[in-house]
């Protein structure tokens, strides 16, 4: 073993171990900050009742009982009945799911796309003014109206809604990926790899990419908690997610319909709501100070 | 410095030129038919087909593209299908009941908001602040139709003391009555700024507190109170100009959804209700107008956080 | 330097935004300060929605007429409570033996709210718009229009004579109000009118949009008949309040809160859901009447639902109780009873082929489905317009009922312009939708029935036995073939399933009398109580 392997070696070696120390920096200032930790908890536990809707849930969500119309809760029914008589637990469960779906949904692909923009509109000059026009005209008009138009433009389903929101999220979502790309795209090393004639497509992908990938993240867990929200204005408004399939909005909706006589339509499906944004949004703050920690 | 205002008043006519075919596009591919919706459930198609073709629905897209846009330059931005007066004077009035809310919400967020932040970084660490911390990140991720659902399943129907929905002219029904309408949708929109003003104004106070003039301040034996109000009701201003402004874009096309819990005639219920009734020209108006008010309120806040922290460079 | 500039740019450009806004404010206030004047009787009505425009001859929407029909604009005859026609802007008519000729003598001196003299021509342009607007009514007269004889006299001539003429202008839908002919001829052919302008007791005022619609007393309004004498639509009326507003609160609880609080005097809808609510206390009256015929309506003309074992299969499963239960809300607000013709319409009232109304056999619909090879590629797709809550609520429990047996259901719940571009222009999109019909005189009326209006009820059975009752001149006759022809639907041919007739309920406080429910509100002569 020559000299020049062992310093090889030992020159991985230290670059492993600072991969180590950061890594492990990130998970301690994790496990310190309480928001984190909170909403970590609040998103896994939506997304375990997601995904084990079929075990946890007492009833079949679509399951009718007429003649059990908005039983209040106790008894039978623990958190009360709807208007057809299904169980109102069970829809709140099962509502998680499309919750889960579309806000992870929306968070990925306005990750993905917003990226795709963001980055080739800093690389190539001719493109960002057309790519980022276009973004400022989708920004221009305000989300709600823009989710609503294209809601009623494409349908009801929550396939649409994930699309709508989507096309709402990415624009923002490039011009934050774009200027973050600007700043690395000015270092002394891309310019390097330019003239060392590295193709575009590897500077893109891999320098630049990985470098603003952090303030991509955090974004899409913003996304991630609006699109929650957004979802269930839609259902509310009777654009969204359609019936029988339970979704908090939806359920809201109908609870408006009866909320003199019967409380419980709006109070659990609201409290679930209020949950999901909340613990996500602060999984948001958290991971942003981890991430990110001069973005505030 | 003017010629930054300029150059950003120029991108607007791309954004706009964008906009508008964007919402041309969208509305007019929506299917559904305001022709049948004018005619009423039990309309026979050739009854229907007879008022597309007077109301020149039956033109192909572009030409009806072309047509409004050449309208607009000649000031006029078309006309509704449901409602009479003109295009400016549609929006006008029910920009007023929107900007009315808008106010209501601000009044309240900052009233509520401010005291709470300050008093959250005077008790900095203790019981206090984390109770005031924590309410302000459950007012920051309450969606505004779940506070308006929730305000008035408690404030009308179960204690009865306001009003559930509805909207009163201050002309007709004098400012109490106003006000009283516009409370519970004042408060359900302005719950998340909030929200925003307690965490600003709190970390700006923070910042304050720790400064050098302040413990010389304390060392010299101004008191607290005097310091506090100047210095730290500047830097609060800060904070407060950005929460208005951001509510006010917000406002104009968030609060569609508590428009429609609290019935009120504003911007936001116009919008939906022309969408579901597909009437046109009023979504094509509507949004169009909302997003160069959106763009300009953006312009008008740089402008203002460069005068009130000369740290931001224009661009 | 630059931040005085700063300053200045920003200062112009927030001014710029508040005056496109602050500027309106004041100029809209005053405008309505005399909104309301002091001492003046005004009516505050709830409606459960906001028409789209006012004019009841184009739409054959229930809420336009519910605003403007009897109170701003009238008709030639009318109906009383117990659907007799009598004459309203009529004086007298006159029938030619074979009816083929209707002769109407119009009364003299009777002014539109404009000033003008109603007149033989203002009759003639307005029975003619709705002929041709009205598609039953056009083809009850065979494309007949009236002419002018003298000022006072119009006549329309038919090729094949009806006895029904008069109960067709009587009847409501689209309604046969007359205005001047110059409103009619400034909004062209085919399109809306821009002016409300008729005969009636309250004129046209002022429509802020998504706020109210007010009417005002018409203050040189000729009543005709006795007073006091007043049914059903038609009788003496008077404009006992100066001023009406309709409200649009949008959701239940605004109305019962509202009437509860005065804000509002009268509400058009009482859910089931809120009846407890007032039921039983002195300080309100709850009007209700039996209005609605619920029903799902098959796609008979391509689809699953062109096969009869499939529309049978259908009417096997369907638990009528269940669907308005979950639709209403309360057990009295239905009414379960087989007779495709309402209860009150005692001529027409039959429960032949009844056995086969609410069913709720379950395995006789899947032995039925089987039989029609239906297959778990299939899917019987429900079209629903998703603002009609009741009939979305219906939808998913028939869904349901079906899913119950293995049958893949779709229900389509759209806005109401796609929901009604798609019932009428796209036939390969649903299977069946589900909407309500108003009593009716005749059989005939019924659009269930119609060949030509979605749903596609193109049957040689029932085409001509409807043309046999229409010009039988003997009721016995006429009702026999009706009662065969009803059997005969229930059992093989299945054009719909009819679930029940609903009841509609209003509220109103007791410091109003006068309102009632006639297949949908009246409250034209609404006056207060201590008058």
């Amino acid at each position: 073993m020559d000299a020049w392997t062992l310093e090889q070696r030992g020159l991985a070696g230290v670059k492993r171990r600072l991969r180590r120390e950061q890594r492990q920096l990130k998970l301690r200032r994790f496990f310190r900050s309480k928001q984190a930790v909170i909403g970590s908890l609040i998103v896994l536990l939506l997304a375990l009742a997601a995904l084990l809707a079929p075990v946890l849930a007492p009833a079949d969500p679509l399951a009718q009982t007429v003649s059990d119309r908005l039983a209040a809760p106790g008894g039978e029914y623990l958190l009360g009945t709807d208007k057809l008589g299904r169980d109102l637990l069970s829809r709140i469960i099962y509502g998680a799911r499309v919750s889960m779906i579309v806000g992870m949904s929306v968070g990925l692909s306005s990750m993905v796309f917003g990226m795709i923009v963001g980055l080739y509109a800093a690389y190539y000059k001719a493109l960002d003014n057309v790519l980022m026009r276009i973004c400022d005209g989708l920004s221009a008009i305000p989300s709600t109206l823009l989710a609503i138009a294209l809601m009623a433009m494409l349908g009801q389903s929550t396939f649409n809604v994930i699309l709508a929101l989507s096309i709402v999220y990415i624009p923002r979502m490039a011009r934050i990926a774009r200027s973050s790309a600007l700043i690395v795209k000015e270092q002394t090393y891309i310019e390097a790899l330019r003239s060392q004639g590295a193709s575009s497509f590897r500077i893109i992908w891999g320098h630049i990419a990985p470098n603003i990938l952090s303030a991509v993240v955090v974004q899409a867990s913003y996304n991630f908690a609006n699109s929650i929200i957004t979802e269930a204005a839609l259902s509310f408004l009777g654009v969204g997610v359609p019936a029988p399939q339970p979704s908090w909005g939806n359920i809201l909706s109908e609870g408006r319909e009866v909320i003199s006589s019967a409380w419980w339509m709006i109070v659990y499906p609201g409290l679930a709501t209020a949950l999901a944004v909340m613990g996500t949004n602060v999984f948001g703050d958290g991971l942003r100070d981890i991430l990110d920690p001069h973005a505030n | 410095m003017l010629k930054y205002v300029i150059r950003r008043l120029l991108t607007l006519i791309p954004v706009l030129f964008i906009v508008s075919v964007v919402i041309f596009l969208l509305i007019h591919l929506v299917p559904g038919d305001p022709a049948a919706v004018m005619l009423g459930d039990q309309a026979t198609p050739e009854q229907i087909a007879a008022l597309r073709e007077t109301l020149g629905l039956n033109e192909p897209l572009v030409l009806q593209y072309v047509h409004w846009v050449r309208d607009i330059f000649h000031g006029d931005l078309g006309t509704s299908l449901f409602m009479s007066g003109t295009m400016w004077e549609i929006i006008r009035s029910h920009m007023i009941p929107t900007v009315q809310q808008t106010l209501v919400a601000i009044a309240f967020a900052t009233i509520v908001g401010v005291p709470l932040g300050m008093l959250a970084a005077v008790k900095r660490s203790r019981a206090a602040d984390q109770v005031i911390s924590a309410f302000s990140i459950i007012g920051v991720s309450m969606p505004s139709f779940l506070m308006g659902l929730g305000l008035v399943l408690l404030f009308s129907v179960k204690l009865g003391w306001l009003p559930s929905s509805g909207y009163k002219e201050i002309g007709a029904y004098g400012w109490g009555t106003h006000i009283r309408y516009l409370l519970l949708p004042g408060i359900a929109l302005g719950f998340i700024e909030m929200g925003l003003i307690i965490r600003m104004t709190r970390s700006s106070m923070l910042e304050i507190l720790g400064a050098d003039y302040m413990r010389m301040a304390k060392a010299k034996g101004v008191s607290r109170f005097r310091m506090f109000a100047r210095h730290a009701m500047k830097n609060a201003l800060v904070g407060i100009v950005t929460v208005v402004g951001l509510a006010f874009i917000s406002c104009l096309g968030g609060a569609a959804v508590t428009e429609t819990i609290f019935n009120i005639p504003g911007i936001g219920k116009l919008t939906l209700n022309a969408v579901m009734r597909r009437d046109y020209e009023v979504v094509q108006a509507v949004v169009l107008v909302v997003s160069l008010l959106n763009v300009l309120c953006t312009l008008v806040l740089d402008l203002l956080y460069g005068l009130i922290d000369p740290r931001v460079r224009m661009e | 330097m630059k931040r005085t500039l700063a300053l200045l740019l920003a200062c112009v450009l927030c001014v710029c935004c508040l005056a496109g806004c602050g500027g309106g404010s004041d100029s809209a206030a005053n405008g309505s300060e005399t909104a309301r004047s002091g001492g003046a009787a005004v009516l505050n009505i709830a409606l459960d929605g906001e028409p789209g425009n006012l004019d009841c001859v184009m739409s054959s929407d229930d809420i336009i007429s519910e605003v403007v029909y009897g109170s701003v604009f009238e008709k030639l005859v009318a109906f009383t409570a117990e659907d007799q026609v009598i004459c309203e802007l009529a004086e007298s008519y006159d029938v030619n033996e074979d009816h083929t000729v209707y002769t109407y003598h119009l009364r003299q001196g009777v002014r539109f709210h404009n000033g003008e003299e109603m007149t033989a021509d203002d009759v003639v342009a307005s029975m003619n718009r709705w002929i041709d607007n009205a598609d039953n009514a056009n083809s009850l007269v065979g494309g007949a229009h009236f002419e002018k004889v003298d000022d006072a006299t119009v006549q329309i001539t038919m090729e094949t004579g009806t006895l029904y003429l008069n109960e067709m202008i009587a009847g409501l839908g689209q309604q046969a109000a007359i205005m001047p002919a110059s409103v009619i001829e400034a909004a062209g052919e085919g399109d809306l009118v821009s002016e409300y302008i008729g005969t009636g007791p309250y004129a046209f005022d002022e429509w802020r949009a998504d706020q109210y619609i007010r009417l005002v007393a018409n203050a040189g309004y000729q009543p005709y008949g006795e007073e006091g004498d007043y049914s059903g639509w038609g009788g003496h009326k008077t404009a006992y309040y100066d001023e009406v507003y309709f409200y649009f609160p949008g959701d239940t609880a605004t109305v019962v809160d509202g009437i509860r609080t005065g804000e509002f005097d009268v509400a058009n809808t009482l859910k089931g859901d809120d009846y407890p609510v007032f039921e039983g206390n002195d300080d309100y009256t709850i009007f209700s009447a039996e209005t609605e015929l619920q029903m799902l309506i098959f796609n008979k003309s391509q689809g699953v639902g062109a096969d009869p074992l499939v529309r049978q299969a259908v009417q096997a499963v369907i638990n009528s109780n269940d669907l308005l239960y979950a639709a209403m809300g309360n057990e009295d607000f239905y009414k379960l009873y087989s007779s495709y013709m309402f209860q009150s319409s005692a001529n027409w009232y039959t429960e032949a082929g009844g056995a086969c109304y609410n069913q709720n056999d379950p395995d006789a619909a899947r032995a039925l489905f089987d039989q029609a090879g239906w297959t778990d590629d299939d899917v019987f797709r429900i079209l629903v317009n998703s603002d009609a809550t009741d009939y979305y609520a219906e939808a998913q429990v028939i869904q349901e009922e079906l899913r119950g047996i293995g049958i893949n259901c779709e229900v389509l719940a759209y806005d109401s312009a796609t929901y009604s571009t798609t019932r009428n222009t796209k036939p390969e999109a649903w299977d069946a939708f589900i909407t309500g019909f108003g009593p009716k005189v005749l059989p005939n009326m019924n659009l269930f029935l119609s060949a030509s209006w979605a749903g596609w009820c193109d049957d040689a059975r029932i085409q001509s036995d409807l043309a046999a009752i229409a010009a039988e001149s003997d009721l016995e006759t006429a009702r026999q073939i009706w009662s065969d022809l009803q059997a005969y639907m229930y059992e093989e041919y299945v054009p719909v399933v009819k679930f029940g007739t609903t009841e509609r309920s209003g509220v109103c406080t007791s410091e109003v009398e006068g309102v009632f429910m006639k297949e949908r509100m009246v409250w034209v002569n609404a006056h207060p109580v201590s008058e």
